[in-house]
């Protein structure tokens, strides 16, 4: 069988753009972070940067970090933020059972001011924590998955957390994030994924998402970390006294927008939401 | 709040799969009754076992053990399955006579892995076997009358015994040549449709969106 050359997939420029999405913010519900992606647009003759007031539509970003950081709750506030403003929401959870979910983003949605019951069924959770074969499935996953967009016209996906789908076997970690990342272009989702990194890993780096080189497949990744002022030193560079925890947050890469390189300083409320604040190098917060 | 589990979706059919791979794994060992002339019916046994073993590893991204668990062979053989060079099939493939002298009895391991994965990538790019493809075909053919859709059931009746994917319009062209529809002469459209065409269902979609802009 002789190489054959695959004319379906060659574009020209202008061909690729007609079926191009335009390109646009999606406000994610965390205080301060839909300013730190933008775009540059020419406006008489001059490069401005204007901001893009949230996440780039149709963009598939993963959240990493180590336990305790904040990413199931902004994962969480996002979807919160989506399924108010009327949009249908899909929540796959992978951790926790479902009903455990729906109580979390119910206190969440009420620390957002938002009264849950009004949009509660523009949430559609996929409960492959209690079901081994969701879990172990990618097929069947998937499947499910289009099933749910396309019966409830969803237009975003949050999956907590796609370190679940390949505990087990983590030499099938790309390939399997390959697959949900190509599924989410497909079905022009804008979606969300968490996954874990091993606390071993070094902080601050998308590269032990999962340890799995996961960042390069995804459009972005937004890292978050932790850290125990447990010396002098940390405690004048982060202004925080001795046995204070700080919570870090950096957007590592982004190939839809422009986005922020700063580390911020992030904050997790008593009431339990996430504030991205001021960048740790100084400035004003955001 | 909607909740859903696994009980209230459609499955994937693994078996749908794993069944038209072997299908086209068979097709390119050129089919059920050269096997049966060339007196190599024995291998088909080898075939199934790797072709469940490429679908458990690419499709479902089974470890090597739940594979040799499930199908009921050794790791070291699932091993030398899913190892096996597809490249290495073809070659032996297009000599088969030189192929069936070499594993006169039994297929070996690597060549029918070698296969098995060639067929899994070939279904995978929406190239079935060509008993499928021609089941397929007289079914669209029967959904087309029921329908009442003429020009459609007269392309499918033609293109009978076509071998799929088609590459060119010129393999169309004759067999196409007096089939009307809307007063537009169906072979002036074909040399605009993309191809490759992979499945007569595609060919009758490329049609129908060819005359729908000619409306």
């Amino acid at each position: 069988m002789q190489p054959k050359v695959d004319f379906k997939n060659i574009y020209t420029g202008s061909q690729a753009l007609e079926k191009a999405p335009k390109i646009y913010g999606i406000q994610t519900g965390i205080e301060g972070l839909d300013d730190l992606f933008f775009i540059v647009k020419e406006e008489k003759g001059k490069l401005i940067k204007k901001t893009l007031g949230g996440l780039p539509a149709y963009s598939v970003i993963n959240i990493t970090g180590v336990n305790d950081t904040g990413k199931s709750l902004m994962a969480e506030q996002f979807a919160i933020e989506q399924a108010h403003k009327g949009s249908k929401v899909v929540f796959v959870t992978v951790e926790s059972p479902a009903n455990f979910v729906a109580a979390s983003l119910q206190i969440r949605a009420t620390a957002m001011g938002y009264n849950f019951k009004d949009f509660e069924d523009n949430f559609i959770l996929i409960d492959a924590a209690s079901s081994y074969n969701l879990r172990e499935n990618i097929p069947d996953l998937l499947a499910t998955l289009a099933y749910v967009i396309s019966t409830y016209k969803a237009r975003f996906t949050v999956i907590d957390s796609v370190t679940g789908l390949f505990e087990s076997k983590e030499m099938f970690a790309r390939a399997i994030v390959r697959r949900l990342f190509n599924f989410m272009k497909s079905w022009y989702q804008t979606s969300i994924i968490v996954s874990q990194k091993r606390s071993g890993h070094e902080e601050l780096t998308a590269e032990a998402a999962g340890g799995y080189a996961v960042g390069h497949i995804v459009d972005g990744t937004i890292v978050l970390a932790k850290e125990l002022i447990d010396s002098q030193y940390k405690s004048k560079i982060y202004k925080k006294p001795l046995g204070d925890i700080v919570r870090l947050f950096r957007i590592d890469g982004c190939r839809l927008s422009g986005h922020d390189t700063k580390t911020h300083f992030l904050e997790i409320t008593e009431s339990g939401l996430v504030k991205i604040k001021e960048p740790i190098s100084g400035g004003e917060e955001i | 709040m909607i909740i859903v589990n696994s009980r209230e979706v459609p499955q994937v059919e693994f078996e749908d799969l794993v069944a038209r791979v072997f299908s086209k794994s068979i097709d390119l060992l050129g089919g059920i009754v050269k096997l049966a002339e060339y007196k190599t019916l024995t291998w088909l046994p080898s075939l199934a076992r790797a072709t469940i073993a490429i679908v458990l590893k690419e499709e479902y991204l089974r470890s090597e053990e739940e594979i040799a668990h499930k199908v009921g062979i050794t790791k070291n053989t699932v091993r030398n399955i899913v190892r096996a060079d597809p490249k290495l099939a073809l070659d032996k493939m297009q000599k088969i006579e030189e192929l069936t002298k070499e594993e006169s009895k039994n297929l070996k391991t690597h060549t029918a892995g070698g296969i098995a994965k060639l067929a899994y990538k070939l279904v995978k790019d929406g190239v079935d076997a060509k008993v499928l493809v021609n089941f397929s075909s007289a079914v669209l053919e029967d959904i087309m009358k029921t329908l009442d859709i003429p020009w459609a059931y007269m392309v499918l009746k033609r293109i009978k015994g076509i071998d799929f994917p088609i590459s060119s319009y010129e393999v169309l062209q004759e067999r196409l040549s007096d089939i009307v529809s809307q007063d537009i002469k169906l072979t002036e459209l074909l040399p605009n449709l993309q191809y490759p065409i992979s499945t007569p269902a595609q060919l009758i979609k490329e049609i129908k969106e060819h005359l729908k802009m000619k409306e």
